[in-house]
């Protein structure tokens, strides 16, 4: 597998502030990559040194075998980018403006975009200025899914879509990954990534704290685990983090790699009812930030 | 209602620019003093150019009558009508700037959510601008008495200039309920105040038979309160009931919309893309062509008004002796040509700079520039789109204007020449204003504004001798000027264009260098 994204050690500052501190990132080919973290932790900044947009300060950054800043009109022909406040040309219908992107790249498909444009039950007639956030988001999403290119950059793209549209923005990445093509979905709705990405980066203070598939992740982390117990372990339970009993009810988390030992050690308390829950990714990326 | 609270959070967004504007046109009433005591400093001068004056129809038509032969009468009459537009226009953009423009930005609903009356907003907009108006009178009261005026007639030029901005305003808050955009607002607003001037004018011209016209709008009774003239002071009153008619009128209609929504319903449009609106030049032809289209079609009727009626008026008033000072100063042996010359070059050089100053400008508050550079568009190209509409549409302007002012005389290339000799040094400004925005990420609008700015100061200081003739050469209007400084042969021509040029590569390769600013 080819690698789409390679980024090592990028530096960006501006002023003062700096919003990216030596990033390292890894997109491969024909994944659904996943790049959580809050607002402010440098997702947008990122993205835009992908586009070339702005300049980084340092470091590598490798764009589909190119170079993002100096060869960005040749590699854009090759990619579509959802920014995450979408503005559009006031003056022109939602329906101009997906043309217009259209032919600005090159490639288009009359009917992929016909069918997308019923599919997110979007108005082409109306004027930009009198679509809401979500429909300004629906035009941008629609002209980047009609082309037919390699990469798709994608910055909060469901933060304005209600949840109907979210459940079609879901399908039709999961088609588009089926379809072979890159997905960089940034995002902090953590359901969206979790239902949709092969790999995550989990990004804080512009670096990136945590990457992998959620399965390494989950392994490198805990389980959690409530049980109703015959007897309360009075004094304490080895393996297990954060106990709390609660009458004949315990809570506590378990390192996922020695979760069967922890269970053995649990049923001599004389179990009547346990559920064991995975952490989910909200778990895994609060870890980072509480 | 938390109208004190928004009125502080206007001062606070508008420190810098309302006491600037404020300002701008008190010094532009003293720098008019000033010159006008140069270029007139005897009575006998100043009765003449009144007396002299009734038969220009475009001073007529664009500045009004003038009401005795003191210094003041004479300032009032050359630049009391341009002080009326430039605070009409002032108001009309701060009062929409603070109404429709927060609502389109999404700021009105995060005021409205807050404990603020649901007309707060347009009457903490209101008070401001109003209330800046009411500076201004006070601060052109002083500067005249300050100039030594008499004190009357400096009143009343404040009140003239106040009372326009009030009316600017008051259509502004009017076109503010019924428009589906705010840059429309402003527009209209400001189309129907100078419309209206317009028509004043009209009726000036055609004398006491057409002086009802000028009854039926209120610039007629503003201009007609005759500062230094025998003052009338009761055009005043109507003046202040026809601004609170108005804003009766913009509250009712405010009542009757949504925020964000225009009273006049926005219509649908195509479902797709004509074939010419592909790539970067077709997206900039689209986002500037009514405005370039009104400029061009305003230049037509301007043209035609000047060459029809105005060009043997002015060559009249140029032979009379009136101007024999300044002609001097123009190095110049025929003060007719020279007079004719001087009203079209000021009519054309410092307005259609403004309109490619203003078109290049519009590359920094492109809406979706993150959108459009992310498709494969180099941004040369994207700038190239927006300086293309800033060369051509001058370039067709200037062409138009000229065959227009030949329509009296049939001297179509007389017309020609003269206008089509201005555009090197627009050009100038326009490769100015894309350098500084190249160069600089956030006050490249400012110098862009200022050059401007600077080029009018030298051109006043120029005027009545202040400014010497070599600092004038700095403006690049000065090689394209109507005086005999300048020599504007093809070489100089050709000079500037290469300047231009130069000025314009060089604002492509900072904005291919710079991080945008998005």
């Amino acid at each position: 597998m080819t690698d789409v994204i390679r980024i090592e050690g990028l530096t960006k500052s501006f002023g003062r502030t700096r919003a990216l501190d030596g990033l390292d990132m890894t997109v491969r080919a024909g994944e659904v990559h996943g790049f959580l973290g809050p607002n402010g932790a440098g997702k947008t900044t990122t993205l835009r040194i992908l586009l070339g947009l702005l300049r980084k300060d340092g470091g590598e950054v490798s764009l589909l075998g190119g170079d993002p800043w100096a060869q960005a009109v040749e590699l854009h022909r090759r990619l579509a980018y959802v920014p995450g406040d979408v503005t559009l040309w006031p003056s022109l219908t939602g329906g101009e403006t997906i043309d217009l992107l259209g032919r600005l790249r090159g490639r288009t498909d009359a009917g992929r975009r016909d069918e997308l444009i019923e599919r997110f039950a979007l108005d082409p007639r109306k004027k930009a200025r009198t679509y809401s956030k979500g429909n300004r988001q629906k035009v941008a999403l629609i002209a980047a899914l009609a082309s037919d290119v390699e990469l798709l950059l994608l910055d909060e793209p469901t933060s304005g879509l209600d949840p109907l549209m979210e459940a079609v923005f879901r399908e039709i990445v999961a088609e588009e990954r089926r379809k072979g093509r890159t997905v960089l979905l940034s995002s902090h709705i953590l359901a969206e990534v979790e239902a949709l990405c092969d790999r995550v980066s989990i990004i804080r203070d512009g670096r990136i704290v945590e990457a992998g598939t959620l399965a390494e992740l989950r392994h490198l982390t805990r389980t959690s685990v409530t049980a109703v117990l015959s007897r309360v372990p009075a004094d304490g339970l080895p393996g297990a983090h954060d106990l709390v009993v609660d009458g004949d009810r315990v809570r506590f988390q378990a390192d996922t790699a020695r979760i069967g030992e922890v269970l053995t050690r649990l049923t001599e308390y004389g179990v009547r009812d346990l559920t064991a829950q995975p952490p989910t990714l909200e778990e895994l990326f609060m870890r980072h930030y509480r | 209602m938390n109208t004190a609270a928004l009125i502080r959070l206007i001062l606070r967004r508008d420190r810098v620019w309302q006491p600037l504007w404020v300002v701008s046109v008190a010094l532009f009433v003293v720098a008019t003093v000033a010159t006008i005591r140069q270029l007139l400093p005897t009575p006998e001068a100043r009765l003449h150019y009144a007396g002299e004056i009734a038969r220009n129809p475009v001073v007529l038509l664009l500045q009004g009558p003038a009401h005795g032969d003191s210094l003041g009468a004479a300032a009032a009459q050359q630049r009391g009508a341009a002080t009326m537009i430039f605070a009409a226009l002032a108001s009309v953009i701060l009062l929409v700037k603070h109404t429709r423009s927060d609502e389109e930005q999404g700021r009105r609903e995060l005021v409205g959510s807050a404990a603020v009356g649901r007309h707060a907003p347009l009457t903490a907009a209101l008070i401001v601008v109003l209330a800046a108006n009411a500076v201004l009178a006070v601060l052109i009261t002083v500067v005249c008495v300050g100039a030594g005026l008499p004190l009357p007639g400096s009143l009343a030029w404040g009140l003239m200039a106040a009372s326009a901005g009030w009316v600017g305003a008051a259509l502004a808050a009017v076109a503010a309920q019924l428009t589906q955009s705010a840059r429309a607002a402003a527009a209209v607003a400001f189309a129907v105040f100078f419309a209206a001037h317009l028509v004043r004018g009209v009726s000036d011209l055609g004398g006491p038979g057409l002086r009802w016209l000028g009854w039926l709008v209120p610039n007629g009774w503003i201009l007609r309160a005759r500062a230094f003239g025998g003052e009338q002071w009761w055009v005043f009153p109507p003046v202040v009931v026809f601004v609170a008619l108005l804003v009766g009128v913009a509250y009712a209609l405010a009542a009757r919309r949504d925020v964000g929504a225009g009273l006049v319903p926005p219509r649908l449009g195509p479902a797709r893309a004509p074939d010419a609106l592909r790539g970067p030049f077709g997206l900039a032809w689209r986002t500037h062509r009514v405005m370039a289209l009104s400029w061009i079609a305003g230049a037509a009727l301007i043209g035609a008004g000047i060459g029809l009626g105005a060009k043997t008026a002015v060559a009249a008033f140029g032979e009379s002796g009136g101007l024999d000072f300044w002609a001097r100063r123009t190095g110049t042996d025929d003060p007719a040509q020279i007079l004719f010359e001087l009203v079209v070059y000021e009519l054309a050089v410092y307005s259609v700079s403004l309109y490619a100053i203003m078109t290049v400008l519009r590359l920094r508050g492109e809406p979706a520039t993150e959108l459009l550079l992310s498709h494969p568009v180099s941004r040369a190209r994207w700038a190239l789109g927006h300086l293309l509409v800033a060369v051509a549409v001058p370039a067709v302007v200037l062409v138009v204007v000229g065959l227009a002012l030949g329509l009296g005389d049939g001297d179509f290339a007389g017309g020609l020449a003269l206008t089509t000799v201005l555009l090197p040094g627009i050009w100038v400004m326009a490769g100015l204003a894309l350098a500084a925005l190249g160069l600089l990420r956030r006050a490249g609008t400012v110098v862009g504004w200022a050059a401007l700015a600077l080029a009018v100061a030298l051109e006043l200081g120029w005027e009545v001798g202040l400014v010497s003739d070599r600092l004038f050469m700095i403006s690049p209007f000065a090689h394209v000027h109507y005086s005999t400084l300048a020599d504007p042969d093809p070489g100089t021509l050709l000079g500037l264009t290469l300047v231009a040029t130069g000025l314009a590569a060089v604002g492509l390769y900072g904005l291919r260098r710079r991080d945008l600013a998005l």
